[in-house]
């Protein structure tokens, strides 16, 4: 198959997969044509991807996961155990592993009667004393559990090696995922099956058992449709059987899922019956959407964690909104409060839907209860008169329920900083001197509200610094070094402020209004940047007077100071996905560009007048754009871009841009493109274009070697290295006048920023000079300010 | 006060691996290799609980040691992150088609890495799991000829358990492309292995 083939294969796949699997067989034929070659090729690898995330996830857990693990030496490989006799079973075979446990196939062993069980046994080093006793008695509340639905308990107990084991009624089914998918199943077979899910765990509430790991794997289909609940209550079982492993909290992180975890497990904060809602909602979620709720968020734990505290899901889909849209996103409110209070409140609810009837996640509004009465009495209100009078008394209510909420916002916020916040602090510098960290749910949890605190305490920067430092080595404690980077260099900065001012004589120190220790160039702008998840802020480039720009319930990203130098444009990522034009101190946001649906726009760039952006498609090709800031005049610059490092020149007569690791330039406005480079196999990086407008600033890998900085003249001749020695010299720019160049390296062991002349002689280490960072975590610590006070 | 580092004291290492000397991948995974599990037992304690999440924590760690904690670019840990993917996938691939060979009576050339040969040892690796594994490299192998950058992905996801954002930043491409190359490979590959897993019967 050669090369464009493969990639019309590729697109076709990917757009294939975007169409509702039963529509999928009617896309092929349609798209392939009479092409039966490609017709077979596109069938059989829709056919593969079925099983094929799972077949590569089971196939790494098996190998690769086990291999990484053995070569840190790690007990992979215990004694065998299959025909082993625990109690009175013997066990067959291993039929499967989770996270914390194995899980066997095994028969009774007394040959009393013929019985399959599940046997499940816990890890092999799991580190912690089982308290037996709590162990026994909780095992005789799941053992009186008895449901057609839930898999029974049939006996617990110790092996001789002190390992706990459960014993569990074997079912021969597969997840109720697979199940779905498999059979292919109705929007509206898949509720009617789930309302007997959340039945089941209604039961089980009743009698004060709670799951905690409701998840589509602990929910197995037999062959004859029956649905049956694993594992009920097992992950308290296990959890509290192990007092030594937690003893303040409740939580049961190392026992839950992630994907499934509900916001009150990650912060650690008690589990109810709301949580098994919270669960509920997340397997309905998938069921309906076919992905998880925060599944693409799900990177790292990290990530994840935060997602499922911070985000709201993407909605289900098409044709999944309206009720049915808020019956599962009320399941899945963060506070647990807000969700449905039991499970059979939740299962009502669908069979309302069902019914056509109202539902309660809906707000009981009139207009929404008009709708739903117009739903189900169209005919006999077809009268138009009626029509008109319901739209005009739903528009007055939208407006009214608007205006409410954002009051609401008001309060909470306000309530939210009156939290107890010293013992919150008290506990992160606790945590940050602590030898091992036991709960890194708790820890992450303490990182933010720690930090909340300290943004808010800007009139205490001492206390500010110190909360900075506590969660900087909290966070390196938990692996994220460059959030840990990013704290502690703050914190860094506000101490050296601080010094700095003590030095100066100053007997008082005003965070907030202390006066830059040089005096500001009038033209200079404050340094732009954004705290994850997506807040912009400005700072001055003396680290003091920070603002925050954006809403911080929004996602937003990339700001950059507009052409017209009183405005930011910016990428908004979460409403109306755009970009966007707002004021330094967050009014007036007005929206400029508009990407079609799926599409994303980012990264806008002033360029004379206008601005450059880059839009991608649902393919992840990434398209330059100029438009103008009123939104008119759009125009695409390129074609399709693998990769987004763009640059436009001060004139704003051409664009710099990389593609396939070669720079090319862009011509405007006759837009010509023309190749610079030709060595696609150097990384390289477009630092920007000389204020001149004679020469580009570059970086360049060669293939094993280090980063470093380039200089050619605009037409791509003459280039010539400038960094010099065998360092990682990352991130130039432009002095104002051109003259020199600052950036980013690792010389001398440390990170730090350096300026040196434009033809590289002269090097200075410049890391003292205030603030000459961006605070970009994941992207870089060291970034050069553009207003590097240096440059004075 | 600079740490001596990989990169800094030997600066073609890496290099050579790129280029697919065999001894010098030698050299990189037994250093990767000692590290790992040196480290291993200082953090035992933190072995519980997700694996695939704990093996990127781990060799992320090998790499901020190897390297130097000096070291800026996100390009070189993500680099470092997909040689040693790849010495991961010699390792392992080379013991499955010596133990597939071996298995139908053939020429066993002995070239097994020392490092890589005590670790598979220890797997314990089943005669299905070993096929699999068999599968999976020629159908790598054969996947590469035609769409290379896939099939790099794969590498770096499946051997490696690197992240897309990784992955990407190794590749230098966007992180889309590899979540969208990903997807693709994967069913491609999923078929693939299947057709020879059936021939084989």
């Amino acid at each position: 198959m050669n090369e464009p083939r493969l990639e019309q294969l590729s697109t076709l796949f990917e757009q294939a997969l975007s169409v509702p699997r039963g529509q999928r067989a009617e896309f092929v034929r349609q798209v392939c044509g009479d092409d039966t070659a490609l017709r077979q090729e596109l069938g059989s690898l829709l056919d593969a991807e079925g099983s094929a995330a799972e077949y590569f996830d089971d196939l790494a857990d098996a190998i690769v996961s086990p291999a990484y693990a053995a070569m840190a030496d790690r007990e992979t490989v215990g004694p065998r155990w299959e025909g082993r006799r625990i109690g009175a079973y013997r066990l067959v075979r291993e039929i499967g592993r989770g996270g914390m446990s194995r899980v066997f196939l095994a028969e009774r062993a007394d040959g009393e009667f013929e019985q399959q069980v599940a046997l499940k046994l816990l890890r092999p080093g799991f580190d912690s004393d089982i308290d037996v006793m709590r162990f026994r008695a909780e095992r005789q509340i799941l053992a009186s559990l008895s449901h057609p639905n839930v898999a029974r308990l049939q006996d617990a107990g110790v092996t001789d090696d002190a390992l706990p084991y459960l014993v569990l009624e074997y079912v021969d089914g597969v997840p109720v995922d697979r199940y779905c998918q498999s059979r292919d199943l109705a929007t509206r077979e898949r509720l009617e099956l789930f309302v007997t899910i959340a039945d089941a765990v209604e039961y089980a509430h009743r009698h004060s058992v709670v799951h905690r790991d409701l998840k589509p794997s602990n929910i197995l289909v037999t062959s004859d449709g029956t649905v049956k609940l694993l594992d009920f209550g097992v992950a308290k079982l296990i959890e509290e059987g192990a007092p030594s492993a937690r003893p303040t909290t409740r939580t049961g992180h190392r026992w839950m899922t992630p994907e499934y975890a509900a916001p009150e497990q990650i912060r650690g904060k008690p589990i109810t019956a709301r949580t098994d809602v919270y669960q509920l909602g997340a397997a309905l979620y998938e069921l309906l959407a076919g992905r998880t709720p925060f599944g693409p968020y799900g990177e790292t734990i990290h990530d994840l964690e935060r997602a499922i505290l911070e985000r709201e899901p993407d909605a289900l889909g098409d044709g999944l909104g309206g009720d049915l849209g808020a019956i599962v996103f009320k399941a899945l409110r963060k506070n647990p409060d807000e969700r449905y209070a039991s499970a059979s409140e939740f299962a009502d609810d669908i069979r309302r839907h069902l019914t056509g009837h109202p539902v309660r996640a809906r707000r009981q509004t009139v207009g929404y209860l008009t709708r739903r009465f117009v739903h189900r009495n169209r005919s006999r209100l077809a009268a138009a008169g009626i029509m008109l009078l319901l739209v005009t008394a739903l528009t007055a209510v939208g407006v009214e329920e608007k205006r409410s909420r954002s009051a609401l916002a008001e309060l909470a916020s306000r309530a939210g900083a009156a939290d107890s916040v010293p013992a919150v602090v008290s506990e992160l510098l606790g945590l940050s001197s602590a030898d091992t960290l036991t709960d890194t749910a708790a820890a992450h949890g303490l990182v933010r509200t720690g930090l909340t605190y300290a943004r808010a305490a800007s009139r205490q920067p001492q206390r500010q610094a110190q909360i900075l430092e506590a969660a900087g080595i909290v966070e390196a404690k938990l692996r994220d070094y460059d959030s840990a980077a990013v704290l502690l260099q703050e914190a860094l900065v506000i101490r050296r402020r601080l010094a700095e001012a003590r030095h100066a004589g100053n007997r008082t120190v005003a965070s907030g209004s202390s006066t830059p220790p040089v005096a500001r160039d009038p033209m200079r702008r404050p340094l732009l940047f954004t705290r994850p998840p997506g807040t912009v802020f400005m700072v001055d480039d003396d680290g003091s007077h920070e603002r925050r720009i954006t809403d911080p319930n929004e996602t937003s990203d990339a700001p950059a100071w507009a052409a017209d130098g009183r405005r930011v444009l910016l990428a908004r990522l979460s409403g109306v996905h755009g970009i966007y034009i707002v004021n330094p101190d967050g009014t007036g946001l007005t929206q400029i560009t508009a990407p079609p649906p799926g599409w994303v726009d980012y990264g806008p760039l002033p360029f004379g007048n206008d601005l450059v952006f880059f839009r991608d498609d649902s393919t992840g090709l990434s398209m330059i754009y100029q438009v103008k800031l009123d939104g008119t005049g759009l125009t695409r610059l390129t074609s399709g871009l693998r990769d987004i490092n763009v640059r436009p020149s001060p004139n704003a007569d051409f664009v710099l841009f990389r593609r396939d690791n070669d720079i090319y330039r862009l011509d405007l406005p006759r837009r010509i493109e023309t190749r610079l480079t030709n060595t696609p196999n150097q990384y390289k990086g477009i630092a920007g274009v000389s204020p001149d407008g004679t020469k580009i600033l570059f970086t360049r890998i060669d293939p094993g070697r280090f980063e470093q900085i380039f200089v050619m003249k605009v037409d791509g001749t003459h280039t010539r290295r400038i960094s010099r020695g065998n360092y990682y010299d990352f991130l130039p720019r432009w002095s104002p006048d051109g003259t020199r160049i600052a950036f980013s390296s690792s010389r001398d062991g440390t990170n730090g920023v350096y300026i040196m002349r434009a033809d590289g002689s002269d090097v200075r280490d410049v890391s003292r000079t205030p603030l000459t960072l961006a605070m970009r975590p994941g992207i870089g610590v060291m970034r050069v300010n553009e207003n590097l006070s240096a440059w004075r | 006060m600079s740490e001596p580092s990989l990169l800094t004291t030997d600066s073609g290492l890496l290099e050579a691996v790129e280029r697919g000397d065999a001894a010098a991948l030698t050299a990189l995974f037994s250093l990767v290799y000692s590290e790992l599990r040196i480290l291993a037992r200082q953090h035992r304690r933190r072995w519980q609980g997700n694996i695939t999440l704990d093996t990127t924590a781990l060799v992320h760690e090998v790499f901020l040691k190897l390297v130097g904690r000096h070291q800026p670019a996100s390009w070189s840990r993500a680099h470092f992150f997909a040689v040693a993917a790849k010495a991961m996938r010699h390792i392992l691939c080379n013991y499955a088609r010596d133990r597939s060979r071996k298995k139908r009576g053939g020429h066993v050339p002995h070239v097994q890495l020392e490092p890589g040969e005590e670790l598979v040892g220890r797997l314990q690796l089943t005669d299905d799991q070993t096929e699999r594994l068999t599968a999976l490299d020629e159908a790598l192998r054969a996947f590469a000829r035609i769409a290379e950058r896939q099939s790099r992905v794969v590498e770096c996801r499946f051997f490696g358990g690197m992240s897309i954002e990784d992955t990407a930043t190794a590749l230098g491409v966007s992180a889309r492309t590899v979540q969208r190359d990903w997807i693709f490979a994967r069913a491609w590959l999923r078929r693939e292995m299947q057709l020879r897993l059936d021939e084989l019967g």
